[in-house]
């Protein structure tokens, strides 16, 4: 583990062991892997702005939207009945889906 | 072509260029990045996107616009490089839908994760939109009322 502020190491108990800790200050950088830069460029308060330059083919995501989405996914594709997909168009049939109002002017 | 035995839909011949390509993963299933899409009925909204590299993995996908939803969202640019979109009418959008087991009615679809797909490029991703109009579980019957049973229409 690389430890760049002697006060980093009271925080060290609390995270696993495979996280490298680093202290940065506004407008410095690191690289990643070579091609990924992540950039401090503003703190406010108990927040942090940062800039992330990477390849287009890497997705960079907040960590709760992330999350969220990534559970939907997965339960969507768990214990799927084809009966309820059927009875889910049937449904669809019967309601003769019409097009939202225009508000009244 | 290639001939594939999937759980639900038996042995499925596929044409390599009914094969999309998706860019970025769909979020939580990263080791597949081969896709198709299968009709569910003649007449239905909704189609399978069946993993080629995973025959457990397939999801029920729709555009929600089949059910009155306004959706209609910016792509950036760094995202429409990705499946090399230059057109918006080669793009199609589906949000994956998800039926709670015995209650149809009650189904959701993800609005804030849709899948769109080039279909000039066959290229792909799930795009991760930030707008707050559109969550994750969006009801695709709002008005049918979650007591009652799945039989009666609303």
């Amino acid at each position: 583990m690389l430890i760049l502020n002697s006060q980093v190491i009271q925080d060290l108990k609390d995270i696993g062991s495979k996280m490298l800790v680093l202290t940065r200050k506004i407008g410095q950088k690191l690289i990643i892997a070579e091609n990924i830069e992540v950039v401090i460029l503003e703190i406010k308060g108990e927040s942090v702005k940062l800039g992330i330059k990477a390849p287009k083919n890497i997705s960079v995501y907040r960590e709760e939207i992330f999350e969220e989405i990534k559970k939907a996914n997965e339960q969507a594709t768990r214990n799927v009945l084809i009966a309820d997909l059927d009875l889910a168009f049937n449904l669809f049939e019967n309601k003769k889906i019409i097009k939202p109002k225009k508000p009244k002017s | 072509m290639k001939t594939i035995e999937t759980s639900r839909f038996g042995k499925l011949e596929i044409e390599e260029d009914k094969i999309f390509k998706f860019i970025v993963p769909i979020l939580g299933f990263e080791h597949l990045d081969e896709y198709i899409l299968i009709d569910h009925a003649p007449d239905s909204p909704f189609k399978w996107l069946q993993a080629v590299n995973d025959l457990h993995i397939a999801f029920i996908v729709t555009n929600p616009v089949n059910f009155g939803v306004e959706y209609e969202f910016v792509i950036a640019e760094e995202d429409t490089q990705k499946i090399k979109l230059t057109d918006a009418n080669d793009a199609l959008v589906l949000t994956i839908v998800y039926i709670p087991q015995g209650a149809p009615h009650l189904m959701t679809a993800n609005l804030a994760g849709p899948i769109i797909i080039n279909a000039k490029s066959k290229l792909a991703m799930q795009l991760v939109l930030s707008d707050s109009r559109f969550t994750t579980k969006h009801r695709l019957l709002p008005n049918a009322d979650p007591k009652q049973s799945s039989n009666s229409g609303s």
